[in-house]
């Protein structure tokens, strides 16, 4: 019954959604632009059950010691301190600016350098001419890397002109390809899920 | 639009009266037994992670096809002993996260072994997440990492940091700019709308098959509507071009 | 074990050093190199320097602090400019970091005498990603009630007039995908495409390519992508800044990069000869 009755209701709101785009009709446009305003409160408390959820699992390290569980006691302490000071004195307030600009801002843009260099070594091992089709993205993605940057200019003048073309043309080729068929793959899902026979949204796994 | 749904619902009626659809292989989801295989050889947990998209906005096509590999995934390393590790970056993929791998213990007949710290949830922030995967494929030494949803600028940091711990790879992401960096690191990659057809490649369900089928002819169509719209514009003629704006 | 067994089988630490390295020294010793201002930069710049003084145009920080290093130069540019032309700025955010970044962006604007509720105002995050942004579209009230200090919009005199996506004269999103809410598609998606309001799309490299189609349909006014960007956008103020500072660096990491893959490359064949019939 309950499975039931949320299938109806993503059949009715997907198929309202749909038609409210394309037809203007106060009796279908008004709930839909209700329905639309409600979104926001409920993405938002899905933050919530997500936050209640990694209480749980961290609470359960520190319960049982697992692990490098003190790691768990810092997330749980500053993960509250966080969530009870933002709502106690607002995200605009000094302390809160104060960490947020000295610890999560250092932490993300660390996290974010060790990406790029990350990006060096898998790049070393993934870009061998082993083939012909290799050897093409090989040589364009050197022209592409040496055209974003002054020093390829510098070197050889035609490299941002070669690189341009390759972007403009080749590539946004390619993209469009592919953007094509995922939009026509996002259709065939939405389709599904608002016929009824995509459920995963439900948990079931089917 | 009408024409491309009409085509994908005549299929998925024609599939389920019988109508037989050929899958080709594609061997990032044929690798998933491999994958679950080396796992259980090993002893070690398999990780999962559905990306950074949530269940609402632009990432939810990727993120429920995503889903329905979860749900396979699950069920065979329940069947076969091993322990997946699913992380999760919103509330509401938690919610669905959880139900699934622990339906999937269940369908497999094994309850017991279901512990809610299979599915986690770490951070919406990219990079917080990204560490915190990274930190549970070292901790937990998982033999294989398995990233197939909606990925943003994390993907390089959990691809390469899974590759270094030694984890196989099998990726997959409708996101296009990502999609380069899992081809480097990754043994496996499933690109954009090949993660669409993971649901009909396990469950070889009709409804499933026959909408893979009508997919082909809304590609083919879309190729001759291109075809046709540049031959017309070649030869000055805008109509068609307009009629699609 | 020879050079070039060592280099096929190099280990990434010794690739991260010389990286590290690379980027380290233009920072202490600038090059200087000479930069050409790429086309689709001055488009960008060309469309905002014709809208007239007091124009209300939108920007949306829909990236978080890791992205900073290389959005913020971004960001920075075109908040100059926008200054320098005497818009009314409107801050706003789809992801929950947004209005934080957009706080440390605006903060050195509002030290040079921009007035808070009169030059600039932060609206804060919008919830529910393409839903949300939907409803923003039609009716800004309907989904921020308050502005980022907690402030009721409808007590700030820049929010007089100011009721829908159409009410403005140009939006930019700088972004970086955040998974799940406002991408760029997102944006383009429901802003442009409906409205047929001008836009432009401020991102990061990696995420260009995929967004020139965007562009090549006229479906956006303008694309800024990556450092290169930025440099170029403050090289058209005639006000160097972080941006162009980072090109050197930036330089030297991709070539570095580059004599890498070439040295792997030609370790690789140069083993691949030897294990011929016939090789040495």
């Amino acid at each position: 019954m309950r499975t039931g009755l949320a299938v109806v209701i993503a059949i009715v709101i997907g198929i309202g959604m749909t038609l409210d785009y394309f037809v203007k009709l106060p009796l279908l446009n008004s709930p839909m632009a209700e329905v639309r305003n409600w979104m926001p409160v409920v993405t938002s408390f899905a933050v919530i059950v997500g936050a209640v959820g990694l209480l749980n699992v961290h609470h359960r390290n520190i319960q049982r010691k697992r692990g490098a569980w003190y790691n768990s006691v810092v997330l749980c302490v500053v993960m509250l301190w966080t969530i009870v000071w933002g709502i106690a004195f607002g995200t605009n307030d000094k302390t809160y600016t104060f960490v947020f600009d000295n610890v999560l801002t250092s932490a993300s843009t660390t996290l974010s350098a060790v990406g790029a260099l990350y990006l060096g070594s898998s790049a070393f091992r993934a870009f061998k001419a082993t083939n012909v089709n290799a050897a093409i993205l090989l040589a364009s993605g050197a022209i592409v890397m040496l055209a974003q940057v002054p020093i390829g200019e510098a070197l050889y003048g035609g490299i941002p002109a070669i690189g341009d073309w390759i972007m403009n043309i080749l590539n946004t080729a390619g993209q469009r390809g592919i953007m094509l068929t995922s939009g026509i793959g996002f259709m065939t899902v939405c389709l599904r899920i608002m016929l009824g026979y995509n459920r995963s949204y439900l948990g079931s796994g089917q | 639009m009408l024409l491309v749904c009409g085509v994908i619902v005549l299929q998925i009626e024609r599939a389920k009266r019988g109508f037989k659809v050929e899958l080709r292989r594609i061997a990032g989801l044929e690798a998933m037994d491999e994958v679950v295989g080396r796992a259980t050889e090993m002893g070690r947990p398999i990780h999962f992670s559905a990306g950074v998209g949530n269940l609402t906005t632009r990432g939810a096509p990727a993120m429920m096809a995503s889903l329905e590999i979860l749900g396979h995934l699950a069920w065979m390393s329940a069947k076969y002993g091993s322990k997946v590790i699913t992380t999760v970056a919103q509330g509401d993929v938690f919610a669905v996260s959880e139900e699934i791998v622990k339906g999937a213990y269940l369908r497999a007949g094994r309850p017991d072994e279901y512990t809610p710290d299979m599915v986690r949830f770490l951070s919406p922030s990219q990079f917080a997440y990204a560490g915190g995967i990274a930190g549970i494929i070292n901790r937990e030494k998982c033999a294989a990492n398995v990233i197939i949803g909606h990925f943003a600028a994390e993907a390089i940091y959990i691809a390469e940091s899974a590759h270094l711990a030694g984890a196989v790879q099998i990726a997959g992401t409708t996101n296009m700019y990502q999609l380069p960096f899992f081809v480097a690191s990754c043994d496996y990659t499933l690109i954009g709308e090949e993660i669409f057809a993971a649901g009909a490649y396990y469950s070889k369900n009709p409804v499933d098959l026959g909408a893979l089928s009508g997919e082909d002819f809304d590609r083919a169509f879309a190729i001759v509507l291109m075809l046709l719209g540049v031959v017309l514009v070649t030869m000055g003629d805008k109509s068609l071009s307009d009629l699609l704006k | 074990m020879n050079f070039w067994n060592r280099m096929q089988n190099v280990d990434a630490r010794a690739i991260y050093i010389f990286m590290m390295v690379a980027i380290a020294i233009p920072l202490v010793k600038p090059i200087g190199l000479p930069m050409r201002i790429m086309p689709t930069t001055l488009q960008v710049y060309d469309f905002i320097e014709k809208l007239p003084a007091g124009s209300k145009v939108y920007i949306s920080f829909d990236y978080g602090p890791g992205q900073g290093p290389e959005l913020n130069p971004m960001s920075t540019a075109v908040l100059n400019h926008f200054f320098r032309k005497g818009f009314k700025v409107y801050a706003m955010a789809s992801i929950t970091e947004g209005p934080m970044v957009a706080q440390q962006m605006l903060a050195p604007f509002e030290k040079q005498g921009k007035v808070y509720g009169k030059d600039f105002i932060n609206l804060g995050f919008f919830a529910g990603g393409e839903a949300g942004l939907t409803a923003l579209c039609q009716d800004i009230r309907k989904v921020i009630g308050r502005d980022f200090k907690g402030i009721p919009i409808d007590q700030i005199e820049m929010m007089k007039d100011v009721n829908k996506i159409t009410d403005f004269a140009l939006g930019v999103t700088v972004n970086s995908g955040p998974g799940g809410y406002g991408t760029p598609e997102v944006w383009v998606r429901q802003v442009p495409i409906v409205y047929k309001t001008p836009f432009v799309l401020a991102l990061n490299a990696v995420m260009t390519p995929s967004s020139l189609p965007f562009l090549q349909a006229k479906q956006i006014t303008g694309l800024l992508g990556g450092l290169r960007a930025a440099a170029e956008y403050e090289l058209c103020l005639k006000q160097p800044g972080a941006g162009a500072a980072l090109m050197d660096a930036q330089s030297a990491a991709h070539v570095v990069m580059i004599v890498f893959i070439i040295l792997g490359n030609i370790a690789y064949f140069s083993l691949r000869s030897k294990r011929k019939p016939g090789g040495i």
